[in-house]
């Protein structure tokens, strides 16, 4: 199983790389679930159609008491299986909370052992702020991180963070980075700088996603690249990257 | 109303029952709270605090340890103190405050091994669940760190803790565990050993000796044994036809027709007042919500809910 878990400063793009690389795992004949791990809960929405999926924490806070799978869960393209999170009202509780407690539950409805995925992808609000929001790479989770970045500076910082907080939990047996996803801006320099980046810390970049109109125009419709426009340069980067993860590229 | 307690004080919660599994086993346990919930273990819910010695800690966590995640605090706290006791094992108990900030007992666990070289269990509980359940996580992780294929051991019973016995409990030793074996002969003799039987795989008896010093002086009627779940299908095999009413958990292979898991006091004084029972065997903390019941009621101490031993 392929359990890869995707970081990156916030509005970098994360949701639109990590659905788009479901629906490529997915494209492939693969089993795939992805777990959006953010209060805002729009992680999946784009392999659903448009739909907004009702979050876990929504559903505990309406006194709903999950016996399976399928109560917290949506198939969305390709038979990917969805759920988001969620979290507390925006300023009350917390988020990061609520994120292990839905992660108790998926290990409590045993989803991983049932459904038997060939890959799990989780989606990870920003940046790795507390103990919950570094839940996705404990043990047992993802087994690898990989980062979306451009090549603007808080983008670079914020996945210099994340490199640090993956290096912190090295005693841990937390996952490791396995690589950075280029999310192209088209600011100046950004290939170099981002290049350079991954150099320092010794990391690959193992995808450059071009900055795409399909992309915009297949998630106002509801959709994935991959799955509006299959044929685009975008969706045979993301198709590229998913063989690449697989070890078949 | 749902969840007031008028009579009852809270029961032994699921860290009390993980501390009680493991406190005669020779090991270092260390509950991962800021000295409350110690206290409330050793000071109520431990009976041998007093009278055996055994290496139960408090974490000490104070709000800058929460707001940081010190965990390497921790640790070395853990270590220093495994250089001056000599302890089997390092036992992590979970309470609310790791719950809440959510504490990584996997993480933890890798830590203080590499750190100490002495297995260590992490046991999740978080205060919030019974102390049947803390039991049973305890069973889980004392087998899946010391039970091994090719053990010899005659026999074991499973679940005769202080919570559920008072003074009539009975230790394993960390031996025994490490020696069950595919011949062992399993006795359970409470929820959380039912529950800790099922854990191993293997066959099991469901009986309770503790019960059986009751069968001889419970006349005939209709009767509601509330206690542990054993100690009423022990009667019950004894051949005393008997409902059982338990606040703890009731496993579905005891459960009968008209046998009840009960939450509320309410729900136990609409048993005992409209339940047409001539004999009420339980502890006598509930009596007060029996008010005029006019069977008999034979007392059944049952320390996790009463403090009786």
């Amino acid at each position: 199983m392929l359990k890869i878990a995707v970081y990156g400063k916030g509005g970098i793009g994360k949701s639109t790389v990590t659905s788009n690389l479901a629906a490529a795992f997915a494209t492939l004949g693969k089993s795939v679930i992805q777990i959006g791990c953010d209060p805002k809960a729009d992680s999946t929405i784009n392999l659903l159609g448009g739909k907004p999926l009702k979050p876990v924490i929504e559903i505990l806070r309406e006194g709903g008491e999950p016996t399976s799978a399928e109560e917290i869960s949506a198939e969305g393209f390709g038979g990917i299986l969805c759920i988001e999170t969620g979290g507390p009202t925006p300023g009350l509780g917390c988020a990061g909370r609520g994120i292990i407690a839905t992660f108790n539950l998926l290990d409590e409805l045993e989803l991983f052992e049932k459904r038997k995925p060939d890959v799990v992808l989780y989606d990870v609000l920003g940046d790795v702020v507390c103990g919950g929001f570094a839940a996705p790479i404990r043990e047992g989770y993802a087994e690898q991180v990989l980062i979306v970045t451009s090549g603007e500076k808080m983008a670079l910082y914020a996945a210099n963070n994340i490199c640090q907080a993956v290096k912190n939990f090295e005693d841990r047996g937390y996952a490791h980075v396995g690589g950075i996803i280029l999310n192209h801006r088209n600011v100046p320099g950004e290939t170099e700088k981002v290049y350079a980046f991954a150099k320092e810390h010794g990391i690959d970049v193992i995808a450059e996603i071009p900055r795409s109109d399909d992309i915009n125009e297949c998630e106002d419709m509801g959709h994935t690249a991959v799955e509006g426009r299959p044929d685009c340069e975008a969706s045979q980067k993301f198709i590229g990257l998913a063989k690449k993860l697989l070890g078949e590229g | 109303m749902k969840g007031l307690r008028k009579v009852l004080t809270p029961f032994a919660p699921d860290q009390s029952g993980a501390v009680s599994v493991l406190y005669g086993l020779g090991g270092m346990t260390v509950i991962i709270d800021a000295g409350g919930c110690t206290g409330n273990i050793c000071g109520f819910d431990e009976p041998r605090w007093h009278d055996v010695r055994s290496a139960v800690f408090s974490a000490g966590l104070r709000d800058m340890d929460a707001i940081l995640g010190r965990d390497k605090l921790l640790v070395s706290k853990i270590a220093k103190a495994c250089e001056k006791i000599d302890a089997s094992f390092v036992a992590l108990i979970g309470t609310p405050v790791p719950a809440t900030i959510a504490t990584d007992y996997k993480a933890l666990k890798r830590m203080i091994e590499n750190e100490t070289s002495i297995p260590v269990l992490a046991i999740p509980t978080d205060g919030m669940q019974l102390y049947d359940e803390g039991e049973a996580r305890a069973y889980k992780a004392l087998f899946e760190t010391f039970s091994a294929d090719g053990g010899t051991l005659e026999k074991i019973t499973l679940g005769k803790t202080p919570l559920t016995f008072g003074d009539g409990y009975e230790d394993n030793t960390l031996d025994d565990y490490k020696n069950i074996g595919e011949n062992t002969k399993i006795t359970a003799c409470s929820a959380s050993g039912i529950e800790a039987a099922k854990l191993l795989g293997k066959p099991y008896e469901i009986f309770s000796s503790a019960a059986l010093e009751f069968a001889d002086k419970i006349p005939s009627g209709k009767v509601l044994v509330c206690h542990d779940e054993v100690f009423g299908k022990t009667l019950r095999d004894k051949g005393i036809k008997c409902d059982i009413a338990t606040f703890f958990t009731l496993h579905d292979e005891i459960r009968e027709d008209g046998d009840r898991k009960i939450t509320e006091e309410d729900e136990f004084t609409d048993l005992a007042m409209n339940g047409s029972y001539d004999v009420i065997v339980a502890d006598e903390c509930l009596k007060p919500l029996a008010e005029g019941f006019k069977g008999q009621w034979i007392d059944a101490p049952f320390f996790a809910l009463s403090g009786r031993r």
